[in-house]
Parts: C-alpha cells; sequence; structure tokens
C-alpha cells in the first residue's frame, strides 16, 4: 500500500506539473495552488526537493543566470509523474465518493430537515463501508 | 543593502553541512532574497527557524536518518497522551489528599500543592492540540511546570517532588513537535485516555499524596515504552520505519520514568524536597544527568551508525563521493 502524499509534497508535485520551475517559482505556484494557505520558505522548501530528489520524483532540469543570478529549474520525473497521477487518482475517487454521500444525504432528507430512524439506520450503515475522507499525511511542515 | 541581507542570510547558513552548503547555499540565499521586501536588512525570525529546520534536516539527510524528524510528531502525541494522563492523577489523587493537621503546610486553594496548577494546564492541552493549538498549549503547560521549582523556593508553597516534575518536562519537551494539524486520531484517543484515567481515579476515592504513589512512575514508563514499541512494529508491518525512531526519542522519557523516582525518594509519606537531605537531592540530579546522558548518546550512536554503515557497506569498501 502506497502512502498519501503529505500536503506540501503533492503540491510541490503540482506545481511542477506544467513546467520546470526554480525555487522562488515553486513558493509562489504552491502558495497560489494553495490559495495562499501554504507559504513555503526556503529552508523547508529545499528540505522537501532533497526528499523528492533523493526519492526519484524530481530532478534538476537546467541551470540558468537570471540577472545575474544562478537559478535551477526542477522538474518532475517519470516517477513523479506517476506519483502524482495516482495520488491524483486517489483524491478524486475520495472527492466523488463524497459527493455521492452529499447527494444521497440531499435526496434522503425531508423537506422539513429531519430524517427517520429508518433512514438514519440506512446511512449508518452505509457509513461503515465508506472510503476515509479526504486528508493528507502527515502536516504542513 | 542587498549585499547586507545576502551576507546575513549566508552567515545563518553556516551550520549546514559543508558539502550542502556548497551545492545549495547560493540557491537558498537567492531565494530568500526573491522573496524579501523592498528595503529589508535583516532575515526575519522565521526564516532563522525555517533555517534551522533546514539545518538540522541537512544533517539528519547525510547520516540518512530523516526517518528521525518524520517521527518527531509520533513521539509528540505518544509524550503528550502520557503526559496529560499523569497530570490527571496527580490531580486527582495527589492534590486531593488531606493534609494531617500537625504539619505547617500552605495549601494554594482547594489544592495540596502549587502543582495543580501544572496539571490543569498539561489537562487543556489535548484539548488545545484538538483546535490546532497545541503547541502554545504544551508550551505553557511546560513552563508552568518548571516554574513550579523557583515559585516554591520564593514562596511557603510546597510543589509536588521533583521525581514527578523531572519527567514531565522530559515529556513535555517532546510534546513541544505535537502536529500543529486541527485533528487528529491519536488527539482524539489521548483526550479519551485522560479523559478514562481521571474519572477512575475519581471513582477509587483514595486520595494518596506523591510519596506513596511511587510505582505509578514505572508503570507509566512501561506502558509508554509498550505503546512505543506496538506503534513501531504496527508501522513496521506497513514498512513505514518512523515508529522506531519514536521509540529512541522516547527512551529518556521512558528512563527518567523508570528511574528518577528510585533515586530521589525518601521515607517520609509527607516529605517536602526542601526537607530531603542533599545526599539525595545529588543522586537524583546524578541519575537525572545519566539517564539523559544515556538517552541522548542512544540517539548520536544511532545516527553515527546508520551513516556509517551507509558509507562502508558489507564488504568494506567506503561509497561516500
Amino acid at each position: 500500500m502506497v502512502a498519501p502524499l503529505r500536503e506540501p509534497t503533492f503540491l510541490i508535485l503540482t506545481a511542477l506539473a506544467r513546467t520546470p520551475l526554480h525555487g522562488y517559482g515553486l513558493i509562489t505556484e504552491v502558495a497560489e495552488l494553495s490559495g495562499g494557505a501554504l507559504e513555503l520558505r526556503p529552508g523547508t522548501l529545499y528540505g522537501a526537493l532533497d526528499r523528492l530528489t533523493d526519492d526519484g520524483l524530481v530532478i534538476l532540469d537546467r541551470e540558468e543566470v537570471v540577472d545575474g543570478r544562478a537559478r535551477k529549474y526542477y522538474r518532475l520525473t517519470e516517477r513523479g509523474d506517476a506519483a502524482l497521477r495516482a495520488e491524483t487518482e486517489r483524491l478524486r475517487r475520495t472527492v466523488q465518493a463524497a459527493t455521492r454521500r452529499l447527494a444521497d444525504r440531499a435526496r434522503l432528507r425531508p423537506a422539513d430537515g429531519t430524517a427517520s430512524a429508518s433512514d438514519a439506520g440506512g446511512r449508518d450503515r452505509r457509513r461503515r463501508s465508506a472510503p476515509p475522507a479526504i486528508r493528507f499525511a502527515g502536516g504542513a511542515s | 543593502m542587498s549585499d547586507e541581507l545576502r551576507n546575513r542570510y549566508r552567515a545563518l547558513l553556516r551550520w549546514y553541512p559543508t558539502d550542502y552548503r556548497t551545492e545549495r547555499g547560493d540557491e537558498i540565499v537567492e531565494t530568500y532574497l526573491d522573496l524579501a521586501a523592498p528595503g529589508q536588512r535583516r532575515p526575519h525570525p522565521s526564516d532563522v527557524v525555517d533555517l534551522i529546520r533546514g539545518c538540522v534536516r541537512a544533517h539528519l539527510r547525510a547520516r540518512h536518518s530523516l526517518g528521525l524528524a518524520d517521527a518527531l510528531p509520533i513521539a509528540a502525541n505518544l509524550a503528550l497522551m502520557t503526559a496529560t494522563v499523569l497530570a490527571a492523577l496527580w490531580l486527582v489523587l495527589a492534590e486531593r489528599t488531606t493534609v494531617p493537621g500537625d504539619f505547617l503546610w500552605h495549601s494554594p486553594g482547594p489544592f495540596v500543592t502549587l502543582g495543580a496548577a501544572a496539571w490543569i494546564a498539561w489537562l487543556l492541552t489535548p484539548a488545545a492540540a484538538l483546535l490546532g493549538f497545541g503547541r502554545p498549549a504544551v508550551a505553557l503547560a511546560l513552563l508552568t511546570t518548571a516554574a513550579l521549582v523557583p515559585v516554591a523556593t520564593l514562596t511557603s508553597y510546597v510543589r509536588p517532588p521533583l521525581f514527578v516534575l523531572v519527567p514531565q518536562i522530559a515529556l513535555g519537551m517532546v510534546a513541544l513537535a505535537v502536529p500543529a494539524r486541527r485533528w487528529s486520531p491519536v488527539s482524539g484517543v489521548g483526550l479519551a485516555v485522560t479523559a478514562a484515567t481521571a474519572g477512575l481515579a475519581a471513582r477509587s476515592g483514595v486520595a494518596k499524596f506523591y510519596y506513596t504513589l511511587l510505582a505509578t512512575l514505572p508503570y507509566a514508563g512501561l506502558c509508554l515504552a509498550a505503546v512505543s514499541v506496538i506503534t513501531a512494529i504496527v508501522l513496521g508491518v506497513r514498512r513505514d520505519p518512523r515508529g522506531w525512531w519514536a521509540a529512541l526519542i522516547l527512551l529518556g522519557p521512558v528512563l527518567l520514568l523508570a528511574t528518577t523516582h528510585r533515586s530521589l525518594a525518601i521515607d517520609q509519606q509527607w516529605s517536602t524536597w526542601s526537607l530531603a537531605p542533599a545526599a539525595t537531592w545529588w543522586t537524583g540530579a546524578a541519575t537525572t544527568a545519566v539517564v539523559t546522558a544515556i538517552a541522548v548518546a542512544a540517539v548520536c550512536a544511532t545516527l553515527w551508525l546508520r551513516g556509517w554503515l551507509v558509507s562502508y557497506p558489507a564488504h568494506g569498501s567506503p561509497t561516500r563521493d
């Protein structure tokens, strides 16, 4: 069983999905993808890039000198691409399942907002076989 | 100004491994400069914390021991659970005793010692962790616990014995790494176990002062060790090595729980630390120092061994490039 990706890892891989990026570009892209909820700092970002590089998910693409500053661009490897696709698919299935459950709930709920005991029992039985809720492993750091 | 800021960031990188600094140093500094506000002359304090964290991770990575950092949240949750369960026991059992009338004793309010303030602070930490404030709550409880010693010295109130406070502080230092996430099943379990312990202790109705509850500490140490090992085995089955690293981190608190009271206990049910003979104090201090040194040495030896094993594999040929 492959462990779910942590949120920063998932967002870094997502940021690199479209095009190779340098450190500053990655930080701004991750902030945009997370709606400003996750603001990586360089010490944390490069630690994460080290790990992703060790795991073979990310690789150095090229080095460029821009305004006298050397910039290193990183890109996804094939393995990183596969890991991101797998995680995206896992999240997609989870979101679909949650959407279905919410639709069931809306359909079963009477107009006055209360539910009968049998309905509640039915939902409880379904809840036991429900897939896990959306969650990322680990925290934001 | 940019050069001044660059040099300051570069100075902060000096504790990184040399190879890493050579490879990544310029890149990290330039990224900080990209993020710097116009006119900024000094690194933000949050940048210093970020670099310290990155530095520790770089050193661990160089020794192929990043699992130690990854395991901190697990160890912190287990330490927090143990600390709050002990706090519940001390508050319900030890702090509700009746002091004999022939003792000159100043009780702070309805409790026997100042320790009640610390135990209440600890009991609030699981709830704070569920709300996403675990780390500041643990820091507050830790400070309250540590402050008991000087406050008791400066006032006429009594504090809990050191054999209670020392392991609690050790647990609190590990618990400082509790994740900032709002909800986690572990926090929920910790809260439930603490509530159950407090309830069972209250129902038992046997209130005893700290010195009569000596056996609690080794049992708590044993339980923490057992839970750590079980966690390590369960995670190990899933090819996740963090559990063993967490057990290594918790070795210090476990040893303190198991040994401290043996060196500090004295044969009077109502003895307070100020009445203890100096030899007992020194024995306790020496035990704490030795146990702490053993725990730190175990972590350092593991890190060294992992680095050595990777550098010198079985056939004895160095692979370090």
